[in-house]
């Protein structure tokens, strides 16, 4: 039955289209310069490997994998290891990603990415029948977040947090408790935006603050806002200040922190300010006293609530249903209300994970990446400026950056426009959803998840890529699969390819 | 394979996760084409312009300003502003691959070039180059380049892919300081301009002088390029054009004579030398002044130098148009002309003579307070007619005749000759004068009345009468030009830059035209002729050209010696219509007398004005202005005799009386609501002894004294309040 097709066509020729459209883009950005660095060059050489990568896997019992699953993780995560030590790991943008091997070099977090699959794939298959309990979740989350943590030091944020929602994904396939989901993603989710909504106002009502001082005709007091920026707000409630403030400077603000009069005055248009551009849901989770006192009173009925259960027996099996959300809420409360006190975030940090909701408001050239991506990416209207016509993502330093790695898709988008960046879109997207089929069709347990854990891969690289480069997610680094400019990732994906395809041959059983 | 139940639900579960997820994806997919068709389809033109904005960058050239010439201007003339030309090098850091490289080239660069590296070093530091990159801004490698240098550029083969020849434009001021109150200076726009978008930050724009006043004419047009960021393409929109070629009524000599002449009188002063008959400024100097040159071209310390030097001895203050000060004896003949014109009794002729014996008593009308003596200028000038007086400038006969005629006449006539009106120059910053009345008395002197001294003081032009050096030029050209005043004006011609073709000419713009007769006029011309032939301005004999003037010489608030203020008005050649007359101001501060130090200074202008003059010229003038005397005689005494005898007017008058209310006639002044119970009393309160009559108190002439004492309401004392201590004139 399946000797004409022993491989996956629909998958296949997916993926090998997305990485033509790849390298077409880089030829296309490449073609203006007169001395090309031949990225398109290389890229087709990383597709040639991968290709032989992806047929030699193909050819390998997935189930051998399975076994050799430790192994390989404890092979990355030593490789990523020694990526730390600054004689072999090389660096580049800022992050020490990279290992050098004379002139070959790959970055060993791509590799760890996919080893970390293999190993949750095969843990979540020997503990398939007990996946509903809450401790069965806890040996998964350690496998994860071991390479997590050694992404993070390099430091890789786009790398690291993709991992996170590969392992969000797999647990939820593999049958873990939707309570138990969700509970991480309320707590992770609530602790961590409260902060990050606080210091986004504190950041975009700067400018209506100083606006404001020159309507009420205090001109005299803008100049704390200048000098001053997100720290005026510490200062205007505490009187707290910065420890960075020059003699000058700083004896201007001591005089107005000593005249009750000023101080009232910049007070007062700090509250009006406050109101008409935070509204009222800024005013309540300013409010740390009472962030404090609804999360303890919701812990601590849900606490009661948990305490009945326990005591009561199994007929009160339905509780959880309301102390599970009501705990964790009250302790993301109380967890939000110290990240925000602890460890307050820097300015640069919530600009690059703020600005992208309104790119407008925020210095410019902090938002720089986003606006120019969503310009560039307009600009392609309907069927694109052309295949060499894309201005703003030619050349060897484009006007968006990273227009050949992690912003290719705005380099595509800008010379196909709409029609041909929605193709690639679904071409991308196909491939994910084909190798969840793939998962659907599998052989076995570990075949399922393994297919999954891949598709999950491939899934959030595509779509977290695509959401920076139209605007809708934070900046960081994360490249598009196939596409992206880096042997590193596109022989990792073509790895991944090559474990599908292997699935796929044995998909059945005889 | 047989399946328990247990692994059929995990199945089950299993495969509902699945698909769960995949509505997941699809949910994304559908976020990402709705934002696709957001950005692509809902605002995609609007991000194409956007995207246009980001890759292409706007540059501009600066257009050449505009020449101003002389006023003898011929095409090849040099110029009195004109620009310098040269080429500069530059490269923009944006076009390098990476800093390093930039490193090298320059260092290449300055080896082939064989310069220092040291000074680019700044601009290669990471961080400003970085921000360099970003702006895409520019370093000059090479300033004002020589033609060897060009040549050895072209041989550096790299030159062209990095870097650019720019070229720029210098001004330079042929006159300098000489010139540099009419010309101003250029420079880069204030905070403020930046504000009001009257330039761009790239751009210069005058800051003073006929820079200033005519900028709009002199910019031109700026070239606009579009300059893609990438690619190394360039696409002009708009060429440059250069600003229109003003032609000035300065004329050089005259211009550089004045600047020579009050110079080396050393002191601060202003002179202005205008044509009579049209109101053109044919010299405008200012002492102190500033270099233009250097304000306009040099480096930044050099500028801030001068600047903040010139600052300190108020430099840019153009004491021309901006300097007030006391006319002093040069309003006398105005005076005159009052009086023959004005006089309340029609009694005043050229030959009305008064003696002057050193002083002049103004006679107490309060039995306690003393009398008040003004003093002449010297011990005594005899009797003397009213050409004798203004020949010699006589004080006491100037006392007498204000006394006599009272302030009301020479009021109307310094205001009807404009000297509290701008006169309307094409300069910036232009003051008033003050010609004051006792309403501005009440207001300004915490509510004292006018007195009777004060009418006397105005009467040798002291007091609180303030007049700029350009309104007195003016109020001089009317003497002459029949009453008829002038707007003052710089600019000639605007032509254009390239065929010089006529734009715009500039004609006499008559501003007012003050009714007097030509006979008074004559009257008080050869009074100042007299002047020069044989009064206080006789040194000016020396020069070929008639003149004729008046000097002047303000005692200031100061009572040390030697702090008088100079002057000296006239005008030449003497004789001639008005067309060809041109009227000279001087004035010198504390500068000691009129005919000491700023006399000088006209006669060089006006030698330097009239260059190739000829004893013949002068009598044919002398002939013309004997004839024209003769008809003016004939004319006026055949009305004078038929109206003066009928109606007892002066036979110099043409005005009917108006009786004007508001020239400062005592008793009128007083405003409305005034009590005269409230006024401050004299120290000295009234004694008991009889009050002197008017008629005994005043000197010489029976004249009624009624019209200047006015109604009841004005008490006694004013009289004997004066606010002159003996003000000295001449």
């Amino acid at each position: 039955m399946g000797k004409t097709f022993r491989i996956d066509i629909i998958l296949f020729g997916l993926v090998v289209f997305a990485a033509l459209a790849g390298i077409f883009t880089l030829y296309s950005q490449e073609a203006v310069l007169d001395e090309a660095p031949g990225r398109f060059f290389r890229q087709s050489i990383f597709f040639g490997v991968g290709l032989i990568v992806c047929f030699s896997l193909r050819k390998v019992q997935y189930h051998s994998l399975g076994d050799y699953a430790l192994p390989l993780y404890a092979l990355s995560i030593i490789l990523l290891l020694i990526t730390l030590i600054p004689g072999i790991g090389s660096e580049s943008k800022g992050a020490r990603s990279w290992i050098r091997l004379g002139v070959f070099g790959f970055q060993s977090s791509e590799v760890a990415k996919l080893c970390t699959v293999i190993l949750l794939a095969k843990y979540l298959e020997l503990k398939e029948k007990e996946m509903f309990k809450l401790p069965s979740l806890i040996i998964p989350f350690l496998i994860a977040m071991l390479p997590m943590m050694l992404i993070v030091v390099q430091p890789d944020f786009g790398g690291a947090f993709s991992l996170a929602p590969i392992l969000m994904s797999m647990l939820f396939v593999a049958g873990a408790d939707i309570y138990h989901i969700s509970s991480v993603l309320l707590f992770f989710g609530v602790s961590i935006s409260i902060p990050l909504y606080i210091e986004y106002h504190k950041i975009t009502m700067i400018d209506p603050l100083s606006i404001h001082l020159v309507e009420l005709g205090k001109q005299d007091l803008v100049p704390v806002v200048r000098i001053l920026k997100t720290d005026v707000w510490s200062f205007i409630d505490k009187g707290v200040l910065p420890v960075g403030v020059a003699d000058q400077d700083r004896s201007y603000l001591l005089g107005i922190l000593n005249n009750s009069n000023l101080l009232h005055g910049l007070q007062e248009a700090a509250s009006t300010v406050r109101y008409e551009s935070g509204g009222l849901l800024l005013m309540l989770l300013e409010n740390i006293t009472l962030l404090v006192i609804v999360g303890s009173i919701m812990a601590l009925v849900a606490l009661v609530l948990v305490i009945l259960r326990y005591t009561q027996g199994r007929s009160l099996e339905g509780l959880r249903k309301a102390y599970i959300p009501l705990g964790v809420f009250g302790i993301s409360l109380l967890a939000a209300t110290t990240f925000h006190t602890a460890f307050s975030f820097k300015y640069h940090q919530v600009v690059r994970v703020t600005a992208f909701v309104s790119p407008e408001k925020f210095p410019r050239d902090l938002a720089y990446q986003i606006r120019a991506s969503k310009a560039a990416i307009g600009s392609g209207q309907v069927i694109g400026r052309g295949f060499f016509e894309g201005d703003m993502t030619m050349g060897d330093r484009p006007l968006v950056p990273e227009a050949y790695t992690d912003f290719i898709f705005t380099a595509w988008s800008e010379r196909t426009g709409f029609l041909g960046a929605v193709a690639l879109l679904l071409v991308l997207i196909g491939i994910p959803l084909r190798s969840l089929q793939l998962s659907f069709e599998a052989r076995d347990r570990f075949g399922s998840l393994l297919a999954a854990g891949i598709a999950f891969l491939f899934f959030y690289h595509i779509a977290l890529n695509t959401g920076i480069a139209l605007g809708l997610l934070p900046v960081t680094g994360i490249p598009l699969s196939f596409v992206s400019y880096g042997g590193s990732h596109l022989i990792t994906c073509m790895a991944g390819v090559g474990i599908l395809l292997s699935i796929y041959r044995r998909r059945f059983a005889n | 394979m047989a399946k328990s139940l247990h692994e059929y639900r995990l199945e089950r579960k299993f495969q509902q996760r699945l698909y769960v997820f995949t509505g997941l994806v699809f949910l994304a997919v559908l976020t990402f084409v709705f934002q696709l068709g957001n950005l692509q389809l809902v605002k995609g033109y609007e991000n194409r312009i956007l995207a246009k904005k980001f890759v292409s960058r706007q540059e501009f050239t600066v257009a050449p300003r505009g020449l101003v010439y002389d006023r003898n201007f011929k095409p090849g003339d040099k110029p009195i502003i004109e620009n310098i030309r040269f080429i500069d090098f530059v490269i923009y850091p944006s076009r390098f691959k990476s800093r390093e490289e930039a490193v090298q080239y320059v260092n290449t660069f300055c080896s082939v070039m064989g310069r220092d590296c040291g000074p680019f070093a700044r601009n290669l530091v990471k961080t400003r180059w970085r921000q360099l990159v970003r702006r895409n801004e520019s370093i000059t490698l090479l300033n004002r380049m020589t033609r060897r240098e060009q040549e050895r550029l072209s041989s550096f083969h790299m030159a062209e892919k990095y870097g650019e020849f720019v070229t720029k434009h210098l001004r330079y001021y042929s006159m300098g300081p000489a010139a540099s109150h009419v010309t101003g200076y250029i420079g880069l726009p204030t905070r403020r301009q930046l504000d009001q978008k009257m330039a761009l930050s790239y751009q210069t724009l005058g800051k003073a002088g006929v820079e200033s006043r005519y900028d709009s004419e002199l910019r031109g047009t700026d070239g606009i390029r579009i300059r893609h960021r990438i690619i190394n393409e360039e696409e002009e929109i708009a060429g440059t054009e250069q600003g229109n070629t003003l032609v000035l009524t300065i004329d050089r000599a005259v211009q550089a004579a004045g600047y020579r002449a009050l110079i080396n009188a050393g002191r601060r002063g202003a002179a202005v030398a205008i044509n009579a008959g049209t109101g053109e400024i044919i010299a405008l100097v200012s002492n102190p002044s500033f270099d233009p040159n250097i304000l306009s071209s040099g480096t930044i310390e050099q500028r801030g130098k001068h600047f903040r030097e010139v600052k300190r001895h108020n430099g840019f203050l153009n004491l021309t148009i901006q300097g007030k000060y006391p006319p002093a004896s040069t309003f006398k003949p105005l005076v005159a002309l009052a009086a023959l014109e004005r006089s309340p009794d029609r009694d005043i002729t050229p030959n009305t003579s008064f003696s002057c014996f050193g002083s002049f008593t103004l006679k107490s009308t309060l039995a306690s307070a003393p009398d008040t003596r003004y003093s002449c200028w010297t011990s005594g000038h005899g009797r003397l007619d009213m050409i004798g007086a203004i020949a010699n400038s006589c004080n006491v006969y100037f006392y007498n005749l204000g006394y006599h005629i009272g302030s009301k006449p020479m009021i109307h006539f310094a205001r009807a000759f404009g000297l509290d009106k701008k006169t309307g120059i094409d300069l910036p910053g232009e003051i008033e004068g003050r010609v004051p009345d006792s309403r501005w008395k009440q207001i300004h002197m915490s509510g004292a009345k006018w007195y009777d001294g004060d009418t006397i003081n105005m009467a040798i032009g002291q007091g609180y009468l303030e007049t700029t050096p350009i309104e007195m030029a003016v109020m001089y050209s009317g003497l002459i030009n029949r009453g008829k005043l002038f707007r003052p004006h710089l600019l000639r011609e605007i032509r254009d830059p390239l065929s010089n073709r006529l734009i715009r000419r500039m004609e006499p713009q008559l501003v007012s035209e003050v009714p007097v007769s030509p006979a008074s006029l004559l009257a008080v011309q050869d009074g100042m002729r007299a002047v020069v032939t044989r009064g206080t301005a006789r040194r000016l004999q020396q020069y070929a050209v008639p003149i004729a003037g008046k000097t002047g010489t303000a005692q200031t608030r100061s009572r040390v010696q030697g702090k008088n203020h100079a002057w000296f008005i006239g005008f030449a050649p003497f004789g001639a219509p008005p067309e060809e007359t041109i009227v000279v101001a001087v004035f010198v501060e504390h500068g000691m007398g009129g005919g000491m130090a700023a006399a000088p200074v006209g006669g060089e202008m006006l030698n330097a004005a009239f260059p190739d003059w000829t004893p013949q010229r002068t009598r044919e003038l002398t002939e013309r202005r004997m004839m024209l005397e003769h008809q003016v005689n004939r004319a006026g005494y055949a009305a004078g005799d038929a109206e003066g005898e009928l109606n007892g007017e002066s036979p110099y008058s043409v005005l009917p009386d108006n009786n004007g209310a508001e020239y400062g006639t005592p008793g009128r002044a007083t405003p409305p609501g005034f009590i005269p119970g409230q006024q401050i009393e004299p120290a000295i309160p009234p004694a008991s002894q009889p009050e002197p009559t008017p008629g005994v108190n005043r000197p010489r002439l029976p004249i009624k004294t009624e019209s200047r004492t006015g109604p009841g309401t004005r008490p006694e004392q004013s009289r004997e309040e004066s606010t002159g201590n003996g003000r000295l004139s001449l």
